[in-house]
């Protein structure tokens, strides 16, 4: 590198040598790959001059997988572009998706995953994930209102070889989003916890945020005013994060001194505020754009949001308030720092702007303007260290990459070995960590703060809850109406076969929502894959967003938002492709949602759709360590019958209760449903089919209900219902679980001999 | 038997929301010549054995005491 002059330091690559070129790559930390290195030497010969030190800087950030999609987004537009509704305002423009809630609101909804950050730094990589999702709303103009997050660890009880215990990286990533989400004061509502061998080591941390908003508020992530001034505003500028999103772009190698630098730390102080100064600001029609600082920092959010608009900027880097003195222009630029917004405000309306934020005490500096043109340029202390065409900039290369489908093989039955004391295993099995309650982590976050949440992660009498199929928040005031939420993947069943699997996963969140009498409305999608540079990998990841792309247009929803996260893996394995999916749904009446427990006796119960009993991708081979090759078919058309039905159903009051059927099969469906009131139930499966009755009990997938009614309603519930398959399964009484198979008891425990166990099943844990 | 101190700080560039608090609510209280305010952590751990205690304070303080991340620290033995 030479001096031109002061801060201008330009880097010799035209002339270098493909493995020259390699080297400086590594020394800077810019994470290309030869042919993106070729590019841009190309580039720069056309101009006849070498690049800075900040402008390669940037470029690197620019073109990471974690900015432009480089190897996923070819596929995410063959198959989910195009899938928008009437109700859908902006689906995967900005950065968050909007949707119209009534006819004066709409909502914001995003998820993303924080994967690599919290596999090096468990708290503060999980920290700074909840606070990078709350920014991806804000900058919308809306208020965050519900936060939830789908979590993917290693097994509690697996020790490893190398690397971070499961526990510590476990209790760290929950100690994360409790005391970001606490502090800031956004409830955590819903969510997933999942475990298995493959997260080892590389845990999965997607957080996913809904906001509401007035339709007029909405602020898009674009800047298209010239000579609107460009305001910094929150959280000051330092050396963390720096290089995070090239890090977060290529196979993990180890917890090294880089990879640390490489994480982002969070302040939930500062945020609360900035939350309060810029929904004050936009409200009052100061802000003209505005967005997020996150990965990739200034770099990518200015370019990005120019582009958008057809404009550039000149920016001072100079001006920029520093966490520490002495930092490089290139790491200003780069830096993730968090609880940054970058908003353009029109000239005359700065001093209104400044009174709002010295009021909410948020620090904030004017660091450029928009101009006209095609390139933007950087100064630092008047002179000229970055000079880019924004097209160049901000495009990236886009890769077809090579992939394979797996074909799951033909449908292969498994016998596995059935336990010889059912109830004995049933109490056990029950208090696994993979089916266990999730209490001893959702009793963590504050899940009530605003008094907007109807119902979140369990419900029940007081201290006898169980798990809820999904939260519902009431967000506006006024009105009754709600929101539904909820997430998760089921990433065995994905891992055997990665279309249907998904499928399954679509299902499962549909389900969730229609179980507690809500309408599903719009998808999100955080896409957790391996290195995409294997071509089965990248043949997961093709799957299993055809199959997004095939559910949601045969169901008409709208896939608003989205993220996709590559390069898992942990010791040189991929992790499970695990393709989590975040569901919002509508309730007219947030007062009329069918809870999820028997809630009283004397009821009879049945199960709606077709019984399945492959047990391939179950916790219950899971829980024995079996592997399988197939997992259960999926009928969409069923449960395209079953939807208008049971939502009647439950309008009417005719269904009482409703759970769905997911991870432990019917079984765990049924002691869940008898938790929430200590209300037991007397079943016979053989009703269902002539099966063995592990397979009845611990099958998972397929569309299933288990539905509570009064017997003076059965007729007309079976009218209903004609065309449906349903199996009546028994009556609720008492307060033991009694389930019979062929005239033999297999199961008769206390609710509480259940129960109990499962509630503390994580405890040991923590 | 041998104490040693451990005094955990932040790194140079890692925000201390509490330390800045401090300093926020002393210039409202009129003490605008405090010009800066940083907290530490200081642990002092005593060892009825002397025998390699050195070395397992070292790992202590590195794995357990402090964040690499966001903390340095310093040992120093104050005596027994």
């Amino acid at each position: 590198m030479d001096n031109v002059a002061g801060y201008r330091k330009s880097v010799g690559i035209i002339g270098l040598t493909g493995s020259q070129l390699k080297d400086l790559s590594e020394n800077m930390a810019l994470g290309l790959n030869d042919d993106e290195l070729r590019m841009l030497q190309n580039y720069f010969s056309d101009l006849n001059r070498n690049p800075t030190d900040i402008e390669l800087q940037a470029m690197a950030q620019a073109w990471s997988e974690h900015c432009c999609y480089k190897s996923s987004k070819f596929y995410l537009k063959k198959y989910l572009s195009g899938l928008k509704t009437p109700y859908t305002i902006l689906a995967m423009e900005d950065d968050a998706g909007v949707v119209e809630f009534d006819s004066d609101h709409s909502y914001v909804v995003k998820m993303e995953s924080h994967n690599h950050p919290s596999a090096v730094e468990p708290y503060g990589g999980a920290a700074t994930g909840v606070g990078g999702i709350l920014r991806d709303v804000l900058c919308m103009g809306a208020q965050p209102v519900a936060l939830l997050d789908s979590l993917y660890f290693g097994k509690p009880d697996e020790t490893l070889a190398e690397g971070l215990s499961t526990r510590y990286i476990m209790n760290g990533i929950i100690s994360g989003i409790r005391d970001y989400g606490n502090r800031v004061g956004i409830p955590t509502v819903a969510g997933s916890i999942d475990f298995g061998s493959s997260y080892a080591g590389m845990p999965l941390v997607n957080v996913g945020c809904v906001g509401i908003m007035k339709k007029e508020s909405l602020s898009r992530s674009r800047i298209s005013k010239i000579g609107d001034l460009l305001i910094l505003a929150g959280g000051r500028t330092g050396r963390d994060g720096i290089h995070g999103v090239n890090f977060a772009s290529k196979a993990m190698m180890g917890n090294t001194e880089e990879s640390k630098r490489a994480i982002q730390l969070g302040n939930p102080i500062i945020k609360e505020p900035l939350i309060h100064a810029v929904l004050e600001a936009n409200e009052a029609g100061l802000i003209d754009g505005m967005k997020d600082l996150g990965g990739g920092g200034l770099s990518s959010s200015a370019g990005e949001m120019c582009f958008a608009g057809g404009t550039s900027a000149e920016i001072d880097l100079s001006k920029v308030i520093l966490k520490e003195d002495s930092m490089e222009p290139w790491e200003i630029w780069v830096s993730e720092s968090q609880e940054r917004m970058l908003m353009a405000v029109d000239p005359s309306n700065l001093s209104r702007i400044s009174k709002i934020f010295e009021l909410w005490d948020v620090e904030y500096s004017v660091i450029g303007t928009v101009k006209e043109g095609t390139n933007l340029v950087l100064k630092f202390y008047g002179e000229e260290i970055l000079n880019l065409d924004l097209s160049f900039l901000t495009s990236g290369p886009m890769y077809c990459r090579n992939f394979v489908e797996t074909k799951p093989s033909s449908n292969q039955y498994l016998m596995p070995p059935e336990p010889s004391d059912l109830n004995a295993f049933a109490v056990k099995f029950m208090s696994h960590y993979l089916n266990s309650s999730r209490f001893p982590v959702t009793r963590q976050y504050d899940h009530t703060v605003r008094g907007n949440t109807v119902v979140g992660p369990e419900q029940g009498y007081p201290n006898r809850e169980t798990h809820s199929d999904c939260a519902i928040i009431k967000p506006v005031h006024s009105s009754f109406k709600g929101l539904g939420l909820t997430s998760g993947s089921l990433s065995r069943m994905v891992s055997i076969d990665p279309y249907n699997g998904t499928m399954h996963t679509m299902c499962e969140a549909f389900r969730n929502l229609l179980s507690a009498g809500v309408t599903p409305h719009a998808v999100v999608d955080s896409l957790n894959f391996g290195n995409p540079e294997d071509p089965e990998i990248m043949g997961q990841f093709v799957s299993s967003v055809r199959a997004i792309g095939d559910f949601c247009r045969r169901f008409s929803l709208p896939i608003v938002a989205g993220n996709v996260s590559l390069y898992n893996q942990s010791m040189g394995k991929n992790i499970h492709p695990t393709p989590t999916i975040m569901m919002t749904g509508i309730i007219e009446d947030v007062r009329n949602y069918v809870p999820s427990f028997f809630t009283s006796s004397d009821r009879d119960v049945y199960v709606l759709g077709e019984p399945q009993t492959n047990l391939g991708g179950s916790a219950y081979l899971e829980y024995l360590g079996m592997d399988a090759k197939s997992i259960a078919p999926l009928d969409l058309r069923e449960l395209e019958k079953i939807t208008p039905v049971l939502k009647g159903l439950q309008e009417r009051g005719i269904v009482e209760a409703c759970h769905d059927v997911s991870q432990g099969g019917l079984f765990a469906s049924l002691c869940e449903m008898s938790f929430g009131n200590q209300v037991g139930i007397r079943g016979d499966i053989s009703w269902i089919s002539g099966e063995r009755s592990v397979h009845k009990l611990f099958a998972e997938g397929g569309n299933r209900f288990v539905v509570q009614i009064q017997r003076k309603n059965e007729e007309e519930f079976l009218k209903q219902i004609e065309g449906i398959h349903h199996t009546f399964i028994g009556t609720t009484e008492g307060d033991r679980i009694v389930i019979a198979d062929h005239g033999r008891e297999i199961i008769n425990a206390g609710i509480l001999e259940i129960m109990k166990p499962w509630e503390n099943g994580l405890e040991e844990y923590f | 038997m041998v104490t040693f101190r451990v005094e955990v700080r932040y790194l140079p560039g890692v925000e201390d929301p509490e330390a800045l608090t401090v300093k926020r609510n002393l210039k409202i209280l009129g003490y605008d010549s405090v010009s800066g305010v940083s907290m530490a952590r200081i642990y002092e751990l005593t060892f009825e054995d002397g025998k390699d205690a050195h070395e397992k304070v070292e790992k202590l303080a590195r794995n357990l005491l402090s964040n690499p991340v966001i903390n340095s620290y310093t040992i120093t033995e104050t005596g027994d």
